[in-house]
């Protein structure tokens, strides 16, 4: 059995929320976790470590993917996107302001998550119909609201942004 | 839910990744797109001494039109055959395989290829790709072999790779013109992995059925193909009762598991009844296409 | 008691914006996991492999000598340390394990031994090293051969594995029974399910032996408690700090203890530093004491020829896993309070058994194990409507207690405060076109499809106060208060500060907190600032629980704003110069009754008593800060009732049922419900429509699957099945307000009332679309393979 953890470590150049770094990870190290302990956006919630949930859920390139689904290692180069980069200081995006408006988070812990899939979607999709609404969501479990009021938050966030 | 320590090697080409792989050979697992690999790593049921991290190989990612196929690198998202023209034109049936399987924050990673090479028995693009009769490049540095997807399974998550091999590559035949299709599944919730299901294709030359492929996964230890069934459909005109007849030849022939979501019996009823809806569906599109 | 409105409600009942979404929106909120400590150590736990086992030996040399690792605890260590984990008031000793098995393991994922080491990676290296060696045993899995004699005990210091039996019998049930007209019958199961919130649960602990004191860091639901009595060498003192909480549905309750008692003494063997434990998601759905409501139900009603229930006959076994180190017991119990749900009936018995198994042990889940009895209570409802001919709404309506006669004694001696049971069954009818949704059925039905129409009615015990009525013969006779406390204080800008002494939750009581002191004030929303007290300047507090923070700590704010608003008037009375009744408070000043005269700011009077104190006499307290604490003003004797509030609510479902597949779908959802006066109503329908969430998963997709050894298959979220968008439907909800006479405002709890119903609708619905075929579904949770057998069945019969 190989236990030793210094096995292998690398050095890594990763843009998290527009400013670059570079740091020593080791191999094995989830994205989730270096995302957590070393850049400390703690938003990016862990809710399963095996990609089910949602929770984790950050943008990669551009795209909404599973930060426990991936190793630190293969940030290298990439650009991250975690609820962090969302609201300007203290004025929340229009995606979190809907979420507010209706009541579209209970506890918040998959808020971030879904708040950043949804940014992805909106982007690509500026109207969109509720099936792509739901294929988006389908991917965050949620264990307070019952989606409802989430689906009436993301239908206004598209209306904010479009009238923005 | 932490993985085991291991060695990371992050090749930037096919030679270098053969040339890892030649050196760690059965040590080493491929890291594709990680969405089933990193899951048995932090459950510690995958435990490599050595990991060989495909994603950053950039002459894997493409899709390109080969001769009468779509060929798909093997760093290539699954997001892709979703909103990708070659893909739609030649091989729609990957794009309706891509609405069934799992969610968007899950096919923005897994790639087409590391499905196919994982060989989930539930997994949807196995099938799809037998049905089509796909083929996987191998490389190693002992050079290149073709591998039919038909012919790539050896039994439960299982399959011929060597040690030393990287599948680079999954060429998906066009389908012919006119050929209908359908991929059908019942899963627990939307987006999980089948309980069962059936991928076909259909083409008729006048009233017959000229072409048939049927292939299904959830059904056996890997994803196959129901030659059985093709043969009792070939060169026949369509009715209920010869649907009715190919769903029970397909029902009594798979060799469906039992598991804590369904039992064998179960899965043989689903069996039955997803051929024929899977019929249906094919049969339709292909009429579809022939009218349009 | 009933309490007027004491303000001028400008927020109240309003769906305002919610005061914490900012902090949980920007993902700023400390969870427990956020919080990172110098030098902090990271605790893995090794787990049995096998449901039953005794332990032969541990070896943890290879473990200890990793690098990185700090210390190697095993059960048998700890037990030398440690008492045994609680076991409920009211049930005999001996019927649990320590925080990690010593000498034998009594269900698979039990902790055997713990590691801590500088990074969770390494401490789950070493765990993997430690061996242990096992001898094992007959796992005991099915309860029913549990209870047999010849089974093998989980507890051998026990004679059976039978925790207890209790029979609660009121009227003459077997005599009216005899003389029913109708007598239905059936047996139910419901699945083994939990809350699984997306947050585990976690712990940090810090035990400095030199200053003898121990803190612990948690997501506790349940503030203000202490760990001292687990140990015994214990701290001179020790303090729980509660983070907010990603979720917890009762699950982050008593779950908690076993790991705070290991990372507590891991601290201690660690010279102090800090120590934290996380679930995993496999821990959690493995082994986190939180399993709740795996039951086997005999039933059976009497009614007359009329269709009027005149008896009920409940009889429970209980699966609670291996221990009663969680509150498994009492969820048992808590149905006596609501016995005969909405329905007049006077006989009644409930007979309960729960027996140990070698499975995880069992703990709070929304709902506290009425869900379950009400699925009983709706199903048998159904029969007895069918066999006589009659509609599911009809036979309601004909048993329901009256809007005349509340207050309503049950037989169990609890008494409903209000309702309008009919009025609300009737608004969802037509709220649904009940009439149009049984033509469509019919239609479809006509053309061999199974269409399943439900109507079902729930009663949801809110704002839990005290252990007494039915409860207080549980605890030794003894009762308790639950109390609740509120502080508040004002600043010289006559802003408000008010902390509440629980963490923050998910289900919005800082802002209805906000909304009731702005309007008792008269200040604006953004006047008031709701934080959580510091663990270091407690007040009495249960948190929440039992649906129980809109009805309490909307007592426990007035009474604070009460005693504040007393003071604030008696300096302004020496201010003005008027005498205090003359005076009152509107728009943030205080102010001649009436309006005339003069006004003197609030924030002025704090300034005052801030500042200047010496323009004050000595007699006036000169603090602006009041903390108050709330308990029902009621005696805690064996009459009387747990529960304050009864809130009520009817579903109505439309569901279709794959004939092929079985897989059933849900077309159509509405919801009517009373749960008095909305201090929010977009929170309330949060609620709701999470608690719908919930009981479609226990009814459709969620189940916790133990093999024939024991051994769990349900421990990814690849197999314990939440549901998703997708399989959760839109509900329509509509509103039916009856104030409750007994809380301030009117309120009646709410947070459980919809998974009280929903797996009643689900049930009943899935059952009314099988009756064609003759068919019924005992198991509550209709997963497809199981209806597949049940449309099977029919067509081979």
């Amino acid at each position: 059995m190989n236990v030793q953890s210094d096995l292998d470590s690398r050095q890594v150049t990763v843009t998290v929320n527009g400013k670059q770094e570079s740091l020593e990870v080791e191999g094995r190290t989830t994205l989730a976790d270096m995302l957590r302990q070393e850049f400390h956006t703690q938003g990016v919630r862990v809710g399963c470590e095996h990609g089910v949930c949602g929770s984790c859920t950050i943008l990669f390139d551009g795209e909404p993917m599973r930060a426990c689904l991936l190793l630190a290692v293969q940030a290298d180069g990439h650009e991250i996107k975690t609820i962090e980069s969302m609201a300007d200081g203290n004025k929340l995006h229009e995606i979190q302001e809907a979420f507010s408006e209706k009541h579209g988070l209970q506890c918040g812990f998959c808020t971030a998550g879904i708040i950043l899939s949804v940014s992805e979607l909106l982007e690509r999709c500026p109207e969109p119909t509720d099936e792509q609404i739901y294929e988006i969501l389908g991917g965050h479990l949620c264990r307070c609201t019952g989606y409802q009021q989430i689906l009436q938050s993301v239908r206004l966030a598209a209306d904010m942004l479009l009238e923005k | 839910m932490k993985p085991v320590a291991f060695k990371y090697l992050k090749p930037a080409t096919v030679e270098e990744a053969t040339a890892f792989l030649a050196e760690y050979g059965s040590e080493a697992k491929i890291l594709a797109g990680g969405q089933s690999m990193m899951p048995m790593l932090s459950m510690r049921i995958a435990r490599p001494s050595v990991l060989v991290d495909i994603n950053e190989i950039a002459e894997l990612t493409y899709i390109r039109a080969a001769d009468d196929a779509v060929a798909i690198g093997s760093v290539t998202r699954q997001r892709r055959l979703g909103d990708d023209d070659l893909v739609a034109e030649q091989v729609p049936v990957l794009a309706s395989a891509l609405k069934c399987m799992s969610h968007p924050q899950i096919q923005n990673r897994g790639t087409v290829v590391g499905s196919i090479c994982h060989g989930d028995p539930a997994a949807e693009l196995p099938a799809v790709a037998i049905a089509l009769g796909a083929e996987l490049t191998a490389c190693s540095q002992a050079g290149t072999r073709t591998i039919p997807v038909a012919e790539f399974y050896r039994g439960y998550y299982r399959n011929i790779l060597e040690p030393d091999e990287l599948v680079s590559e999954v060429n998906f035949p066009a389908m012919l013109p006119g050929c209908g299709w359908s991929v059908v599944e019942i899963s627990r919730r939307h987006g999980d992995l089948a309980l069962a299901g059936v991928a076909s294709l259909v083409a008729f030359a006048g009233e017959e059925i000229d072409h048939v492929r049927i292939a299904c996964f959830g059904l056996g230890k890997a994803a196959h193909r129901l030659v059985d069934a093709e043969s009792l459909l070939k060169g026949q005109r369509t009715s209920s009762e010869l649907f009715q007849e190919v769903a029970s030849l397909v029902s009594s022939s798979v060799k469906p598991m039992d598991d804590s979501h369904a039992s064998a019996e179960y899965r043989r009823a689903l069996a039955a009844e997803l051929t024929q809806r899977s019929l249906f569906e094919a049969i339709e599109r292909a009429k579809q296409g022939a009218a349009s | 008691m009933s309490i007027p409105v004491p303000f001028k409600s400008k927020y109240v009942g309003q769906s305002v914006k919610r005061v914490e979404d900012p902090v949980l929106l920007t993902g700023r909120a400390r969870h427990i996991d956020d919080l990172e400590f110098p030098g902090m150590l990271h605790v893995a736990f090794l787990r049995s492999p096998h449901a039953h086992a005794k332990i032969i030996s541990f070896d943890v040399s290879a473990a200890s000598a990793l690098p990185g690792v700090e210390c190697v605890l095993t059960g048998a260590e700890l037990k030398e340390e440690t008492r045994p984990l609680n076991t409920m008031p009211g049930i005999a000793s001996g019927w649990s394990g320590y925080a990690m098995a010593a000498d034998k393991v009594r269900y698979a994922g039990e902790a055997v031994a713990a590691v801590a080491a500088t990074s969770r990676y390494i401490a789950e290296d070493a765990a993997e090293l430690i061996q242990v060696e096992y001898e094992i045993l007959d796992a005991v899995v099915d309860p029913e051969q549990a209870a047999l004699p010849e089974s093998a005990l989980v507890y051998e210091n026990q004679e059976s594995n039978v925790l207890f039996e209790r029979n609660y019998t009121y009227g003459e049930p077997d005599r009216a029974m005899k003389e029913a007209d109708l007598v239905v019958r059936e047996n139910y199961r419901f699945p083994r399910v939990s809350g699984n919130p997306l947050e585990t649960v976690g712990v940090i602990a810090r035990w400095d032996s030199v200053a003898d004191e121990l803190t612990c860091w948690t997501n506790t639901q349940s503030p203000g408690g202490s760990i001292r009595g687990s140990f015994v060498n214990p701290p001179g003192r020790d303090q729980i700090t509660a983070q907010p909480h990603g979720g917890s549905f009762g699950t982050k309750m008593g779950a908690l203890l076993k790991y705070e008692i290991t990372a507590a003494l891991l601290s201690r063997l660690c010279d102090g530093r800090h120590v934290k434990y996380i679930e995993d998601r496999m821990e959690h759905l493995l082994a986190s004491s939180t399993h709740a409501w795996d039951r086997r139900y005999e039933a059976e009603f009497g009614f007359t020829s009329d269709g009027r229930c005149t008896v009920m006959k409940v009889r429970l076994l209980n699966d609670v896993g291996s221990s009663c180190e969680n509150s498994a017991p009492s969820m048992c119990w808590k149905p006596l309070v609501m016995l005969t749900g909405p329905y007049k009936v006077q006989h009644f018995e409930y007979d309960m058994a729960a027996v140990v198994t070698n499975k995880t042990p069992e703990g709070a889940y929304r709902g506290y194990g009425v869900p379950p009895h009400t699925l009983v209570i709706e199903r048998l409802m159904d029969k007895a409507a069918v066999a006589l001919g009659m509609d599911a709404a009809e036979i309601r309506q004909h048993n329901f207690i009256q809007p005349d006669e509340f207050p309503y004694k049950t037989p169990t001696g609890t008494e409903y405060d209000s309702g309008d049971y009919p009025a609300v069954l009737q608004l969802a009818l037509e709220k649904a076109n009940y009439e149009g949704l049984k033509a469509e059925q019919q239609r479809r039905r006509d053309e061999g499809r199974l269409v399943g129409l439900s109507v079902v009615f729930g009663i949801e015990p809110g704002g839990v106060w005290a252990m007494t009525g039915p409860f207080r013969d549980w605890l030794g006779g003894m009762g308790a208060i639950n109390p609740e406390s509120a502080a508040i204080s004002i600043s010289a800008e006559g802003t408000f500060d008010v902390e509440l002494f629980y963490a923050l939750e998910g289900q919005g009581q800082p802002t209805f907190a906000t909304q009731i002191i702005a309007d008792y004030f008269g200040v604006t929303m953004e006047s008031v600032r709701v934080s959580q007290s510091d663990a270091r300047n407690p007040a009495p507090s249960m948190g929440p629980a039992g649906s129980r923070q809109a009805v309490v700590l909307t007592f426990a704010l007035i009474g604070a704003a009460d005693k504040l608003a007393a003071r604030l008037i008696r300096v302004a009375s020496n201010l003005l110069q008027t005498p205090a009744d003359q005076l009152e408070i509107a728009d943030g000043s205080v102010q001649l009754k009436g309006g005339q005269g003069p006004t003197l700011p609030l924030g002025q009077i704090a300034a005052t008593m801030t500042f200047r104190p010496d323009l004050l006499p000595d007699e006036i307290e000169g603090n602006p800060q009041v903390t108050y604490t709330w308990r029902a003003n009621r005696p805690v004797d064996t009459e009387g009732s747990p529960y304050l509030s009864y809130a009520n609510a009817c579903h109505v479902a439309l569901v279709e049922v794959d004939r092929a597949t079985g897989q059933t779908s849900i077309e159509r959802y509405v919801i009517a419900d009373d749960c008095g006066t909305r201090l929010n109503p977009a929170m309330v329908e949060g609620q709701v429509q999470g608690g719908v969430a919930q009981g479609i998963g226990a009814t459709l997709f969620e189940e916790y699957v133990y093999d024939e050894y024991g051994q769990p298959q349900s421990v990814t979220f690849a197999d314990y099945l939440m549901p998703s968008i997708y399989e959760v439907p839109m509900t329509e909800k509509h509103a039916f307000v009856t104030p409750s006479p007994l809380t301030a405002l009117g309120v009646k709890g709410t947070g459980e009332g919809a998974i009280h119903v929903t797996p009643a609708a689900i049930f009943c619905a899935v059952n009314d679309a099988l009756a064609p075929l003759g068919v019924e579904l005992e198991h509550a949770n209709a997963k497809p393979e199981r209806v597949w057998q049940l449309i099977q069945q029919a067509a081979n019969i």
